[in-house]
């Protein structure tokens, strides 16, 4: 398995260096690696790197993998090839308690923001998970996509309708509106990101459990998976992976929804093999995309989720006419 | 060995009562056929019996214990369940839909073993689907796709498979051929089936037990010749017909009539 995922670990590698040299200013890697490892406390460089440039490389890095995986168990979990986190309304329940927030004090401290964002997105996932497994035993993904698609549709409007009464709350939210792994220093986002981490390594005894839950919940209990708690852990694990990404870097689109897929091309159906995969395809994706983002309009920046959805729409559209094709 | 039963079952779904204080005892190490009209509670009778639906009263033994009182995947490596129409997840081979029968004999720390593969082998030489293992499972023929999913229930080596209409969708060549399979896993591996079937004559070819289920209730069980006969079938299937021995087999052949005509 270490094997195939050698050359992805050296891409990322090549990536995450590549993310610590881009800028308005391009520094060269010699540059960068005294930076990290000697750093002269008079260089501007050095600071550059440890500080803007190094935590938005982390925050790419974290935000990809988790959103990346997290895409992958919502696809196995409703068995619906073009389910994303955002499905479980983790996006619009993350937007909608910061609009709030910000409508109720203005201007928020960082870690009031983070709080509120994943609160926001936890308790949104979790209604659209109660609401959809209401009756025990008949729960279907179906149910799942369809809570989701009205809580979320019902967030949005909240949202709109309190920022179109308070344009102020505007600026405040536009980071989590159009995305960005910029602006978030390492100090507010650490336990975002240990919490992706934990929840990334909770994955590995899922792994086995997902491959027979793919093919359907009635074989799946026949094969002895205990299928209620399967599902319930998995929501859990999304709800801490895309529910730190969003609050870490705002609403990114098509990460969740066209990693997975590319995975399971370049990889076997195996969630062993295919979801290390989606965790490495998704930071790399998302690092050199923030590059993309803040090189090509400098002086100015592309917001990330800008460039994810540049980038994602043709990939998932090609998808979709596939996928057309191969059914009929 | 395993025995299965049910001990007055009643449930439903939503507010809407299927099964009626029902109690069945299947025999062990036969094939038993439940059979009945559309809509009289026989697939989810199976259902039960395979722990997908949870009784509202009563309860579904296993050797005598509520199935419900034991881990599902302890209840896994006694029972195998293929239920209706499955669908396998994209891009997987058969053999590596056969591997996942293999898995309530995991757990999630130990590795793939030798007696795994051994069955997986087993599992797809028995099924005639060895030269087809490397094959996608969405490339297969329905016959050839009924195949391997059974095979991944062999796989599961448990004493009882439980089969929710396991020929439908088939033409007759492959029903014939996933009903011999099964035959061929009850009379050489002595595996007790379990099965709803929708056609009357071949469930009286295969079965040696036939369970009649009508709104709910078992209406009428035992031997093919004892269970169907003119009087039964019009009762349990709302049908005129005439039953006769089948001149090859000697089992029951139904030969339904229209409300139009009458011999």
């Amino acid at each position: 398995m270490s094997r195939r995922l050698l050359p992805l670990i050296a891409v990322l590698a090549g990536a995450v260096l590549l993310s610590l040299m881009a800028g308005a200013r391009w520094l060269d890697p010699l540059t960068v690696g005294q930076a990290l490892w000697a750093p002269s406390p008079t260089d501007v460089d050095a600071l550059l790197v440890r500080t803007t440039r190094l935590s938005r490389t982390l925050v790419a890095l974290a935000v990809g993998a988790a959103l990346g995986v997290a895409g992958g168990i919502m696809q196995t979990l409703t068995r619906n090839p073009l389910a994303s986190p955002g499905l479980l309304g983790i996006n619009a329940g993350a937007l909608f308690a910061v609009v709030v927030l910000v409508t109720l004090g203005g201007a928020l401290p960082g870690w009031l923001a983070n709080v509120g964002a994943f609160a926001g997105a936890a308790l949104a996932s979790l209604l659209v998970g109660w609401i959809a497994m209401r009756r025990p035993g008949e729960s279907s993904p179906l149910r799942l996509i369809l809570a989701g698609a009205a809580l979320t549709a019902l967030f949005q409007a909240f949202s709109q309708a309190l920022l179109v009464i308070d344009q102020q709350g505007l600026d405040a939210v536009l980071f989590w509106l159009a995305g960005s792994v910029s602006g978030r220093p390492l100090a507010d986002v650490w336990p975002l990101m240990l919490l992706a981490l934990a929840a990334l390594l909770a994955c590995g005894p899922c792994l086995r459990p997902w491959n027979v839950l793919a093919a359907g919940e009635a074989v799946a209990i026949g094969a002895g998976v205990a299928v209620r708690r399967l599902q319930l852990v998995s929501i859990v694990l999304v709800v801490a992976l895309a529910g730190s990404a969003v609050t870490m870097a705002g609403n990114i689109a098509f990460v969740g929804l066209i990693v997975p897929h590319v995975a399971r091309r370049v990889s076997t159906p195996d969630h062993r093999h295919w979801l290390p995969v989606a965790a490495l395809l998704g930071a790399i994706l998302l690092l050199l995309a923030d590059v993309a983002a803040r090189t090509l309009i400098l002086p100015g920046e592309v917001p990330i989720g800008v460039m994810t959805a540049l980038v994602g729409a043709p990939v998932f559209m090609a998808l979709l006419r596939r996928q057309g094709a191969a059914h009929g | 060995m395993t025995t299965i039963s049910a001990r007055r079952l009643t449930l439903g779904y939503q507010r809407r009562t299927i099964l009626r204080d029902l109690s069945l005892d299947l025999p062990e190490g036969r094939i038993s056929v439940l059979v009945g009209s559309n809509g009289c509670g026989k697939s989810t009778l199976l259902k039960a019996l395979a722990r997908l639906l949870d009784p509202w009263q009563g309860q579904v033994s296993l050797d005598g214990h509520d199935i419900r009182r034991r881990s599902t995947r302890a209840v896994a490596r006694v029972l195998s369940l293929l239920p209706q129409h499955p669908v396998a997840p994209e891009g997987i081979s058969v053999r590596q839909l056969v591997c996942l029968g293999r898995h309530p004999h995991q757990s999630w720390l130990s590795q793939w073993s030798e007696e795994d593969e051994r069955r997986v082998d087993d599992a797809l030489e028995r099924t005639a689907m060895r030269d087809q293992a490397q094959r996608r499972v969405e490339t297969l023929s329905g016959g050839q796709r009924q195949r391997a999913w059974i095979a991944m229930a062999v796989a599961q080596d448990t004493p009882l498979m439980l089969l929710d209409e396991p020929t439908s969708f088939l033409d007759l060549t492959h029903q014939m051929e996933v009903l011999e399979l099964l035959k061929s896993l009850n009379r050489e591996a002595g595996k007790t089936i379990v099965m709803v079937l929708h056609d009357l004559n071949l469930a009286c070819r295969y079965a040696d037990h036939i369970v009649a289920v009508r709104d709910g209730r078992v209406h009428a069980q035992g031997a093919p010749p004892a269970v169907i006969t003119r009087e039964r079938v019009r009762e349990i299937f709302q049908l005129e017909c005439r039953v006769i021995e089948d001149p090859f087999f000697h089992t029951p052949l139904c030969i339904p009539f229209g409300k139009q005509r009458d011999a």
